[in-house]
């Protein structure tokens, strides 16, 4: 097992910066992970961000902006078109209504949204209901108070909105466990790709050529030596997973481990193709980003699947990402084992395929060298 | 009366609890070739890279040209040519267009740097490759270039360190005659080596170096007149009895006889005709044997008898 | 001068000989930059961009229906097509079973005289179908109320309700690219020109004489540091915007929207790879650091400003915006995904020149801690 423990001695030479990677990888998916906001538990209306300008102060508008506070989380400020701009492109706040002087009388208001989104059409609605209810009922003959009551009465629909069984929020481990395909794929690049480059070294290839050594079983030593390397790091992310919240998964942490183990042998087997190419430096790095960005985007890591059209959801079922995430999703939704096998055997068969595509390469490039 | 080139006093370095350098002392005066003679780890380099002012030193002065030598002194680094241990060439650059770069960091003028790079060329004789990578030179057209690329500038000052390291003979012959060539033409050279038998053959004066220390100094007649042994006599297939060796040994001027296998050695010191006396003694006896020689001692033999060691590793 | 042109000279053809190295500059951009427009560049039009609701609709009760129906074709999205997009079922299970797989966002249905909605999620369209529930509840509650107090207004009461004129008049603030997927495009970009710290570390290692042989040549030749360093990091600086540039044309012909800007676009980028490779640049320069430890910081430079400037996670800049803004100020991935964003949507050139001013300070005071730190110009070891 020659090649074997060589492998580990270029391992244990390349230590201190292999850890730096991990830990700067590590702490990337914590903070990815804990970015997205813990779910709420109960179903309510979308809230949104709205800034009212109250340019009438009569009666009317006081009852309109009473409405709309108790829906949404309303701000006051007297923004500038540039960072109202600024502010809804970026997400801070959603919808900016003006309500005109003499608003009591001509019922005149101006907004300003994102154009054409749901959100802002949201918005308009409710306001639009709201309007029409108010007239409706000052038309009528009602006072202010009583028109307000009986447009709140008819404005609350609470009740008549259930989630559906099933739909459940999902912690922040959850969020963890979703970049992790990501970083694992990064972390290997790193780290196992410039060991299996060494070895691929004019020198050192000549040399174990002529030893008794078959291609065989140097590459057998080598994915060994991979594999192993990988484990470590993964049982690095899982302990950082217990650590984050233990409690939130505790009851799928075998599905869990086994998923995230599964990717990360096929993140390995990526990482060792790439390495027999003899890739190094920064034309490695651009690789590792090219490889890591395109099969998260690719397959649902940092955009969510339903978001693809016909043709990307096709493409997507060709990542091993896509399946990595769907497994993920299962079993955070309840999925038992017979849920989840299926796609836990699709990440194992792309890793057994990226091996084999190693291999491969590892005999061509050495037809190539000695040619 | 002969310009100091070079004038390092007192120097002191040391590499952690390393000293690498000694209280070191050496001038070097215009126009000479300059050998620094020592086994790997004598401080050959070191002593180079101070001159240089690349190295930070603990104690001692360098002047190069009769000023203090440091990063900053421009005027002093126009006129020094460096040809490095390591073969110091871009990978991405033709053979012309590597001389024509680093000729540039020192000749601002186009047209007298275009001369300067042919006249290098023809120097290191590499025209026929001048649009060569380096990647598809061999070893020895690769120190061609090395050297090329810090002498194209015509400067006074030159340092050699071990250029011709893992060399074919051939090239060596040539890198050797266009040291002196170069001294020729007004160059003062330093050269560093440990292969005496360059240093002999090229250098003027020699430093021996060990351990950071200079431990002889002069030409390399007056390096072997510092020892005792001033000829060897040796013979090969030579089966002799402890009685004859005792009565070799009694020579006049022979001071060692040793046997290895069927080799015998004997040293001499002093005397003329040692040699005759030997042969004649071999007759009368009628000892059979095979070849025999006579050589005048090497400076690895100075160096062995100063410091008890070789100069060079027994697998160099 | 002469000096400093040959040296500006013979970098550019040291880099640009290094043909792999460039070309996957390029590729990265062009590789990724397909992708997103493969992936989402038809997102904004599925997600933000308003289309029909997938609904299913098991109203048994006669009356209930009659009123869902009334509503439902009095909404319209934009006076055209209908908000809804009613898929036929045989009952609840096949709607409940639809609804867990998502192909329908919202099942309705009548439950004692009420019109009511099941959902999965909370997003906004189930809130929009949750505005329809309202609606009909709003009516029924209006009716019910009238009914009692004034029952001859009912007829103009519901007319008013459902097809009231609308006063509530919309400001358009400009006619910038409003699609926020753009901003995937924008921090690619940036990413690819942060990528240029790579060779500032690289251009930095081959002038030391402790790290390479060509760096000791170049430490005691004649020509003056300064001059080399900043010729050097010119050529470095404008090969690496080239390359950036060439990805950016390929965007634009694939048919990503950036703008009609192609001077300010170009200056963005030069100011991007100026900043990514006097960063390197510094980095490099650092005494005492392999040239590993040197890769890793800065791999995690351009992969941490990336991460912040949200080209993974695409609120992350909001997140950053709330919890420490000042990490948006000095971000320079950030910095430049913003000024292509300040190009396009504002009218004003204020606070894109801002950001390109704030990536010039950041590159200069690179440069100069760099000629300072390596400035010790002797080593104690070569």
């Amino acid at each position: 097992m020659q090649v074997f423990n060589t492998f580990f001695k270029i391992v244990k030479k390349q230590l201190p910066v292999t850890m730096i990677y991990v830990g700067i990888f590590l702490v990337l998916c914590v903070m990815m992970g804990s970015s997205q906001r813990d779910g709420a538990g109960s179903y309510t209306a979308s809230s949104c961000t709205l800034v009212i300008v109250d340019h009438d102060k009569s009666e009317a508008s006081g009852k309109l902006i009473d409405y709309l506070s108790g829906i949404h989380d309303v701000k006051y400020e007297e923004y500038t078109d540039e960072q109202i701009q600024d502010y809804l492109y970026y997400h801070k706040i959603d919808y900016v209504l003006y309500i005109e002087k003499d608003y009591g009388t001509t019922g005149e208001l101006t907004n300003v949204k994102r154009p054409g989104t749901s959100v802002g059409i949201y918005v308009d609605n409710q306001i639009a209901m709201y309007e029409a209810n108010m007239r409706a009922l000052l038309t009528a003959g009602y006072s202010m108070e009583d028109a307000y009551a009986l447009t709140l009465k008819a404005l609350d629909s609470d009740g008549l909105v259930e989630l559906s069984v099933g739909s459940a929020e999902k912690p922040t481990i959850y969020y963890y466990f979703s970049y992790v395909p990501y970083v694992i794929i990064m972390i290997m690049f790193f780290i196992i790709t410039p060991v299996i480059v060494a070895f691929n070294k004019k020198d050192v290839n000549d040399r174990l050529n002529v030893s008794p050594i078959t291609l065989r079983s140097k590459n057998m030593q080598i994915f060994l030596g991979a594999v192993i390397i990988s484990i470590f790091v993964w049982i690095l992310f899982i302990a950082m997973a217990c650590l984050m919240g233990y409690s939130d998964f505790k009851d799928m942490l075998y599905k869990v481990a086994l998923n995230s183990l599964g990717f990360t042998i096929t993140g390995t087997a990526m990482a060792t193709i790439v390495g027999n190419f003899g890739v190094s430096g920064d034309t490695k790095n651009i690789i590792a980003n090219i490889a890591g960005l395109a099969l998260c985007f690719l397959g649902g890591v940092f955009v969510p699947v339903s978001m693809f059209s016909k043709g990307m959801l096709a493409v997507a079922k060709f990542m091993p990402t896509y399946w990595y995430i769907n497994t993920n999703d299962k079993i955070f939704e309840g999925g038992s084992m017979d849920d989840i096998a299926a796609g836990l055997g699709i990440e194992l068969l792309f890793a057994l395929a990226f091996f084999m595509v190693a291999a491969v390469v590892s005999k061509r490039m050495r037809t190539a060298r000695s040619s | 009366m002969e310009n100091t080139v070079v004038k390092i006093e007192n120097l002191v370095k040391r590499y952690k609890e390393t000293l690498a350098l000694d209280h070191f002392n050496l001038e070097i005066k215009e126009g000479e070739i300059f050998g620094l003679l020592g086994p790997n780890g004598s401080g050959k380099t070191t002593t180079m890279n101070c001159i240089l002012a690349l190295l930070t030193y603990d104690k001692g002065s360098v002047e190069v040209f009769g000023g203090e030598m440091n990063p900053d002194n421009i005027e002093a680094k126009r006129n020094i040519g460096v040809v490095m241990q390591n073969v110091a060439v871009y990978d991405e650059l033709t053979v012309y267009e590597n001389i024509d770069y680093f000729c540039g960091l020192y000749v601002k003028d186009k047209a007298t740097r275009k001369k300067y790079v042919d006249e290098a060329l023809d120097f290191v004789d590499l025209q026929d490759f001048k649009k060569f990578y380096p990647k598809k030179l061999s070893g020895g057209l690769l120190r061609r270039l090395n050297i090329a690329c810090g002498i194209a500038h015509k400067p006074k000052l030159i340092f050699l360190d071990e250029p011709t390291v893992a060399v074919d003979p051939q090239s060596r012959n040539k890198i050797l005659e266009g040291i002196v060539e170069l001294n020729r033409r007004g160059a003062t050279i330093i050269y560093t080596s440990h292969y005496m038998e360059e240093v002999e053959q090229i250098c003027t004066r020699i430093a021996i170096m060990d351990k950071g220390k200079n431990i002889a100094l002069g030409t390399k007649d007056e390096l072997k007149k510092m020892i005792k042994n001033t000829e060897t006599i040796i013979i090969e297939a030579i089966d002799i009895s402890s009685e004859d060796k005792k009565n070799i040994q009694a020579l006049s001027h022979v001071y060692e006889v040793h046997t290895e296998g069927d080799k015998l050695t004997i040293k001499c010191s002093g005397g003329k005709h040692n040699l005759i006396r030997v042969l004649d003694y071999i007759n009368e006896r009628d000892i059979p044997c095979g070849r025999v020689y006579s050589e005048l001692p090497t400076l690895n033999d100075v160096f062995l008898e100063i410091t008890g060691k070789e100069l060079r590793d027994k697998e160099a | 001068m002469k000096t400093f042109i040959h040296n500006f000279k013979y970098t550019i053809k040291i880099i640009i000989h290094n043909k792999t190295q460039m070309m996957w500059s390029i590729v990265f951009i062009i590789a990724l930059g397909t992708l997103f427009y493969a992936s989402f560049g038809n997102i904004y039009e599925k997600d933000e961009m308003l289309h029909s609701i997938k609904a299913a609709v098991v109203i048994d009760d006669g009356s209930v229906k009659q009123n869902f129906d009334d509503i439902v074709a009095n909404i319209s999205l934009d006076g055209e097509e209908s908000l809804l997009d009613i898929t036929e079922v045989s009952g609840m299970e096949e709607a409940e079973e639809l609804l867990a797989d998502e192909k329908i966002k919202g099942i309705f249905y009548s439950g004692q005289g009420e019109l009511k909605l099941i959902v999965k999620e909370e997003g906004v369209e189930e809130s929009i179908l949750t505005s329809i529930t309202a609606r009909y509840h709003q009516a029924v509650t209006v009716a019910a109320g009238l009914s009692k107090d004034a029952p001859e207004k009912i007829p103009d009461a519901m007319t008013m309700l459902l097809t009231g004129e609308n006063k509530n008049i919309e400001k358009k603030l400009s006619d910038g690219n409003g699609d926020t997927y753009i901003q995937y495009f924008y921090n690619l970009i940036a990413m690819a020109c942060l990528m240029s710290v790579n060779a500032g570390i690289a251009f930095a290692v081959g002038s030391q004489a402790n790290l390479s042989s060509i760096g000791a040549r170049k430490c005691i030749s004649g020509a003056a540091t300064l001059t080399q360093t900043v010729s050097g990091l010119l050529a470095t600086v404008i090969t690496q915007a080239i390359c950036s540039l060439l990805g950016l044309i390929y965007l634009i012909i694939i048919g990503v929207d950036f703008g009609n800007q192609a001077g300010y676009t170009g200056l963005i980028i030069l100011c991007g790879c100026l900043t990514g490779t006097c960063l390197g640049f510094f980095i490099g320069s650092i005494g005492g650091l392999s040239r590993n430890a040197k890769d890793v910081i800065g791999t995690a430079i351009v992969v941490g400003t990336a991460f912040l400037s949200g080209l993974m996670v695409g609120n992350m800049r909001m997140v950053v915006e709330e919890k420490c803004p000042v990490i948006n100020k000095i971000n320079p991935t950030a910095l430049i995904a913003d000024s292509f964003y300040s190009l396009e949507i504002y009218d004003t050139y204020d606070r894109c020149f801002g950001n390109l001013i704030t990536l010039l300070i950041i590159s200069v005071l690179c440069v100069f801690g760099g000629v300072l730190v390596g400035r010790r110009k002797r080593y104690a070891s070569i």
